[in-house]
């Protein structure tokens, strides 16, 4: 089975609610491998800073539980403690209190020459890329290997097909000054994987890239994922992103997490109020200024209603169904279809023209069909008129 | 010029290069391991350790403060105790030596601190230790800068070097003096002052040539 479909709700499940909450319980099955063992668990991690005005806690007690296989996104404002958190996981920030342990391994505890050897089964690929200026394409990839001390020619067997994977055969001479921002990335995402980790870390791995590039390079780290086995870690600010690739997110706000679940149900239903106004920025597109003003000035004329569907429900033809049932017709204002996960999620406004109880008959029967749908206010015949005359 | 001047000139030239080249290439083997471990020692860094870092910081500015030509008589006693002698051209490279490795220290630690923290952190992501860090990292990402320090080192020698006279040094600036201005024999003087013009020029030259050809954060041409 596909590795990214898994997490789409069961068809017979109610599609809304139905959300597994943290806790740990493996919502991914069919990507357990039937092990049951996790990759990364984080079990009451607390960071704490001293400042110059005090010690500032950026992380309280935050416990994950992440699946091998698993793309596991991690979203927050800045300063909500996301970076810290990810730097935790390689002990580039050592916890204040509480366990990481990475592939069963617990990494909270080493230090000295076993904390480094843990380290190389951990990638990290970073916002601003950190190449070494000094080096080609081809030597920033070869430094890790360098450093665990690989003989020159097993180094050029490694190297030659990670850079294949990525892209960037004909680039390895090219110094970091010659390539873009998305080559960039990508020799730092084949940099990562010289060592062949089991965990990828991406701290902002997209946020200095224009939209297209960020595209590609999470095509990309897919990619490795599916190619791989690869687990992935990414922290990010956009939820964009998190849309495009993550199985399940977690969402960090103030050092503390909020909530967790699988994409599409965060998205579908956040509950947090940070969730909401990350969701928003994406699926919820704000309604046209001249339509919430005119929705402002009456409690009468046509109810504009909200319509959402999600999952299996967005595949049938309910509007179809309510205006060949009811007395009533749909003038569409605004509408749009996301995939998530490869799952459908549609959100549609339409003011709904008709008599009042027609109107109050259609809604129940489209919440019947497992459709979300909520009045978002009134509008004047304006509208209609625009309908009457096509 | 007389051949006599010519031949005083040839072998001053020759007691010049000596000095810097000698000097240069021992104050960049003490300065640049200092100015590693002022960086590495400082606060945040691999190695931290603020004692070491604070001694070390103090050392290097005690030594450039003191004024070279007090320098060089004060150390005479260590001087003596190194080459056998106080006096001549050898014995002339080791003030040098003290007096520039605190001043390349102090060019090599500003290059090397230019070297983004991203990184060491990259670096210590995958595993390595501090002194991978330091060689594989630190050395060759500060290593343009690092040849811009050494490059304003050889010059500043150079002028450091026209001192050495008072211990006997020898060398272009001594011949300057002696000739130019005892004598009175302005020519010589002023034959002095351009081939060290000519000196300073070149070695300019040829250390930003080199700088350029290390710094791989500019573009190449590809044509």
């Amino acid at each position: 089975m596909d590795a990214t479909t898994t997490n789409t709700p069961d068809p017979s499940a109610a599609p809304l609610g139905g959300r597994v909450c943290t806790g740990g319980a493996p919502t991914l099955s069919a990507k357990d491998k039937g092990q049951g063992r996790l990759m990364i668990e984080i079990d009451g991690l607390t960071k704490t800073f001293a400042t110059a005005a005090g010690p500032s806690t950026v992380l309280k007690d935050v416990s994950l539980k992440i699946d091998p296989g698993e793309i596991f996104g991690i979203i927050g404002r800045s300063g909500a403690g996301k970076s810290t958190l990810v730097r935790c996981m390689n002990l580039l920030e050592r916890p204040t209190a509480g366990r990481v342990l990475i592939d069963g391994r617990e990494i909270s505890s080493l230090t000295g020459a076993d904390l480094r050897q843990a380290r190389r089964g951990i990638g990290m690929i970073f916002q601003h890329f950190n190449l070494l200026s000094s080096r080609t394409a081809y030597g920033n990839v070869a430094l890790p290997l360098e450093l665990a001390g690989m003989a020159k020619a097993d180094i050029e067997r490694r190297v030659s097909p990670l850079l294949d994977l990525v892209g960037l055969t004909d680039k390895q001479a090219y110094y970091p000054a010659e390539l873009s921002g998305g080559q960039k990335q990508r020799v730092g995402i084949a940099r990562a994987l010289a060592s062949q980790p089991k965990v990828l870390l991406c701290d902002e791995a997209t946020s200095a890239l224009d939209p297209e590039t960020t595209q590609s390079i999470l095509a990309l780290l897919r990619d490795i994922n599916r190619k791989l086995g690869l687990t992935i870690v990414l922290i990010t600010h956009e939820m964009q992103v998190i849309k495009e690739i993550c199985d399940r997110v977690a969402v960090l706000d103030a050092g503390v997490v909020v909530e967790l679940g699988p994409v599409f149900d965060v998205f579908t239903a956040p509950r947090a109020e940070v969730t909401r106004s990350f969701v928003r920025d994406v699926i919820d597109r704000p309604l046209p200024a001249h339509l919430t003003q005119r929705m402002a000035a009456g409690d009468t004329g046509n109810a504009v209603l909200r319509i959402i569907f999600t999952g299996p429900s967005a595949e049938t033809p309910v509007i179809a169904d309510v205006i060949r049932h009811f007395d009533i017709t749909f003038n569409i204002l605004q509408g749009n279809i996301e995939y998530i996960q490869d799952a459908p999620y549609g959100n549609m406004v339409v003011e709904a023209i008709g008599a009042p109880g027609a109107v109050a008959d259609a809604m129940a029967y489209i919440r019947s069909k497992n459709l979300r749908v909520e009045v978002l206010g009134h509008v004047a015949d304006a509208a209609r008129a625009v309908d009457q005359q096509s | 010029m007389s051949p006599m001047l010519l031949g005083l000139l040839i072998n001053s030239l020759e007691e010049t290069l000596f000095m810097v080249a000698i000097s240069a290439t021992l104050s960049s083997v003490v300065g640049i391991p200092l100015g590693v471990i002022l960086v590495v020692t400082g606060p945040g860094h691999i190695l931290e350790n603020r004692p070491l870092n604070r001694i070390l910081g103090s050392i290097v500015n005690a030594a450039r403060s003191t004024p070279f030509i007090i320098l060089m008589i004060a150390i005479i006693p260590l001087t003596r105790f190194i080459v056998g002698t106080s006096i001549g051209t050898q014995a002339a490279t080791v003030p040098l030596t003290i007096a520039a490795a605190p001043f390349v220290a102090r060019l090599a630690e500003s290059s090397l601190r230019e070297v983004d923290r991203g990184l060491v952190e990259a670096a210590q992501a995958m595993g390595a230790t501090p002194l991978q860090i330091i060689w594989k990292i630190l050395l060759p990402e500060a290593r343009p800068g690092i040849i811009a320090g050494i490059t304003i080192t050889v010059v500043s020698l150079i002028g450091y070097s026209a001192m050495a006279g008072a211990v006997g040094g020898g060398g272009l600036g001594d011949l300057g003096i002696r000739y130019g201005y005892q004598r009175f024999q302005p020519d010589v003087m002023a034959i002095v002052v351009v081939v060290l013009i000519v000196l300073v020029q070149a070695v300019q030259s040829l250390g930003d040539l080199v700088a350029r050809r290390l710094n791989k954060r500019l573009i190449r041409s590809k044509l």
